[in-house]
């Protein structure tokens, strides 16, 4: 992935590294011509030295038949200077010990440059003051390079230095600078899918504040076109439901004015009957998805709220003449109770639907630990195996739609009992009955341990008994 | 009993109307929540069907006007609303009764009888069921025309399972019925009473439920 910080850390260096590299050449070769420029300047000040201490000597040193011989100086550094002193006639008046016995050079004033002794030189060849001999002064120019460059090399050094330094300070620099930006990448990070409340421009650089900007203009069209999709749902329900009254209630009325129902009317009602199923099923789907979901959690009593729905179905217990038991310990989880009615609605309901008449049904409430587990168990045909995962697909029916049980549904009670396990980050299970054949399905809550005042408000709540939800008629007729 | 039904949408309307007659109540109907509020206060009906998504005016309003001129009108209340919090609204309002459309017409009717022994009504007061008749007006209970001895709470809690034939009643539903808040309940208070009315009615009149709570089946 690319990373601004990465890219300006490695162009930054690259570019300082660039700058001191070219700096350092050019001043290397720079102090090179100037260190040149010295030693030559040094060659002629010892020259005018020469002309001062030697002048008129020339004469008193021709007579004699030694070659006046200069002691050699060890040098830990630096280049040695050494000397040809020679008369006019070519004569050698005297050296330094470094030097051969020969002249070396041409008596021809100016500087040179000789090969001997293995060794490049520098000379400066230059006639005395009294112009009655000639000085030859010379210096090995490997000694002289490498002095200059010694010499330079301190001065570039610290710039080589330098580059891992700054690069750490461009790294430091660039973590507080980029600080803002992963901040807003955290904020954004860190929210519900629900949240579009606009970010906080409080203290934001002019740089991002454009950018929340922006991204405020999209939360908060993207809050509008939410906010136009909730009003939707509900407009569908409304628009939905009330025609599906009418409907209903006519064909009620039908079957009230004759006296043996006919066959159509009746199966007018159960057509009746599916598409209200569905549109429900379709709306608490819509309810119930993460993104939507506007529930509230609160502590409930899960034992109290099985029996109600338990209750909710005795029509169509009764109908089918199903026996049902419950048992189980007192169970809270925390939890939404409009929600938690359709998981516990959707399972039993599944079970009445499911199981032929006079079939076996126990629902029970288990506390195990820190967990409540809710189990719904019939002694119907079951589920086979392979197709435990895929029943909560949505639209899918075990055995397709030529169920062997002509059972009205339309495939989304599973879907639904799936979404709100995964709202309360609960688990569901599927296994073979402990019947003799059937299913057993298992849910699994984080258990809840309610505080007097959650006990008196349930005592209190005046809706626990007198709400109706979905599923309790639509099953009370078939 | 008048009964006034106050409904945007003409066909449920109609279908409502026709529901409602053949239960022997006369019925009038009004479309618009503005109308409903005029002709609420010039002739208040005895119960009053209300629709809360009117076209002209919310119907929590047409409610809320009820209230303020206490009229003497049961309000029922029909909506596609179905959420807790518009439950809690409405009722909270002074609703009477709520109802969540799409409703069976049997489940309507039955409300409306509830409403009509609550208006005391005297001919609607006495449930029966086969051969037991049980007076609300005057808390008497009579099996096969013999009149019945039964104690406060066992009448109470007779008459919670009466009241709703061939629906299982939980046992806390139960409690909550036949004590306030502060009576110490014993936990087999409940099964008492059943075991005492018992004895004084048929067999299998109440049928118990197991692990859940009793129902009295449609004879």
């Amino acid at each position: 992935m690319r990373s601004i910080r990465r890219f300006l850390i490695i162009t930054l260096l690259a570019i300082v590294t660039l700058a001191n590299f070219v700096a350092a050449v050019r001043g290397y070769l720079g102090s090179m011509d100037e260190a040149e420029r010295l030693f030559n300047q040094r060659m002629m000040q010892q020259v005018d030295l020469l002309n001062y201490a030697l002048s008129g000597l020339t004469e008193q040193v021709q007579h004699q038949h030694d070659i006046l011989l200069l002691p050699e100086r060890e040098l830990d550094k630096g280049a040695s200077l050494e000397l040809q002193w020679v008369a006019n006639d070519g004569q050698l008046l005297a050296r330094s010990a470094a030097m051969p016995t020969t002249v070396v050079a041409p008596l021809k004033a100016g500087f040179t440059f000789v090969n001997f002794d293995h060794y490049r030189w520098h000379l400066l060849v230059t006639p005395s003051a009294d112009n009655n001999s000639w000085f030859i002064l010379a210096e090995r120019d490997d000694q002289r390079y490498r002095l200059a460059e010694s010499m330079i090399l301190q001065a570039v050094y610290p710039m080589v230095l330098a580059i891992p330094i700054i690069g750490v300070v461009i790294w430091l620099v660039l973590a507080i600078g980029l600080k803002p930006i992963r901040r807003l990448a955290e904020e954004l990070r860190q929210r519900e899918a629900t949240d579009l409340h606009p970010l906080d421009q409080h203290d934001m650089p002019v740089e991002l504040a454009q950018l929340a900007q922006s991204a405020n203009d999209l939360l908060r069209r993207l809050g509008a076109s939410f906010a136009r999709e909730k009003r939707f749902s509900g407009d569908a329900a409304h628009e939905l439901r009330t025609p599906i009254a009418a409907l209903k209630i006519h064909c009620d009325n039908l079957l009230q004015e004759q006296a043996v129902p006919s066959d159509t009317a009746l199966r007018l009602q159960a057509g009746i009957q599916r598409m209200h199923y569905l549109v429900e099923q379709i709306l608490v789907l819509n309810r119930t998805a993460p993104d939507h979901f506007m529930g509230q959690f609160e502590p409930v009593n899960l034992t109290v709220l099985v029996k109600e729905m338990i209750a909710e179905h005795s029509a169509a217990l009764e109908a089918k003449h199903h026996h049902i038991e419950f048992d189980g310990d007192e169970s809270w989880v925390m939890g939404d109770r409009l929600a938690l009615e359709t998981l516990v609605n959707n399972l039993v309901g599944n079970a009445i639907k499911y199981t032929p008449p006079g079939g076996r049904i126990a629902v029970n409430t288990w506390l195990r630990g820190r967990s409540v587990v809710l189990e719904v168990m019939d002694n119907g045909p079951g589920i086979p195996e392979g197709q435990h995962e895929r029943v909560f697909d949505r639209f899918y029916r075990v055995g397709g739609d030529r169920h062997y049980s002509h059972t009205p549904g339309c495939g989304l009670g599973l879907s639904i009992v799936k979404q709100v396990v995964d709202l309360h980050d609960a688990s569901i299970h599927l296994t073979p009955s402990r019947f003799e054949h059937g299913l057993l399905v298992m849910v699994t809550f984080a258990a809840y341990v309610p505080s007097a005042q959650d006990i008196k408000n349930m005592r209190s709540n005046p809706l626990s008994h007198t709400h109706r939800t979905l599923g309790d008629d639509t099953s009370a007729d078939e | 009993m008048q009964i006034l039904l106050v409904e945007d949408d003409a066909l449920l309307a109609d279908g409502i109307m026709n529901a409602v007659r053949q239960a022997g109540f006369a019925v009038n109907w009004l479309s618009s929540g503005k109308a409903a509020c005029t002709y609420l206060v010039a002739e208040p009906p005895d119960i009053l069907l209300l629709d809360l998504g009117l076209p002209d005016l919310d119907g929590m309003e047409v409610l809320k006007l009820v209230r303020q001129k206490k009229l003497p009108t049961q309000v029922l209340i029909l909506t596609a609303r179905d959420s807790t919090d518009a439950k809690v609204a409405g009722l909270d309002c002074g609703a009477d009764d709520y109802l969540t459309k799409p409703f069976a017409r049997e489940e309507l009717l039955a409300r409306l009888r509830v409403l009509e022994r609550r208006l005391g009504n005297a001919s609607s007061a006495v449930i029966s069921v086969g051969s037991l008749n049980l007076d609300t007006t005057h808390q008497q209970v009579w099996l096969d025309g013999e009149p019945l001895a039964l104690s406060r709470r066992e009448y109470m809690l007779l008459k919670a399972l009466v009241e709703h034939v061939g629906v299982i009643q939980t046992k806390e539903g139960l409690e909550a019925k036949l004590y306030s808040w502060g009576d110490e309940v014993a936990s087999n208070a409940i099964e008492v009473h059943i075991h005492n009315l018992r004895k004084k009615l048929p067999d299998q009149f109440i049928r118990t439920v197991r692990g859940i709570g009793y129902m009295v089946p449609h004879p």
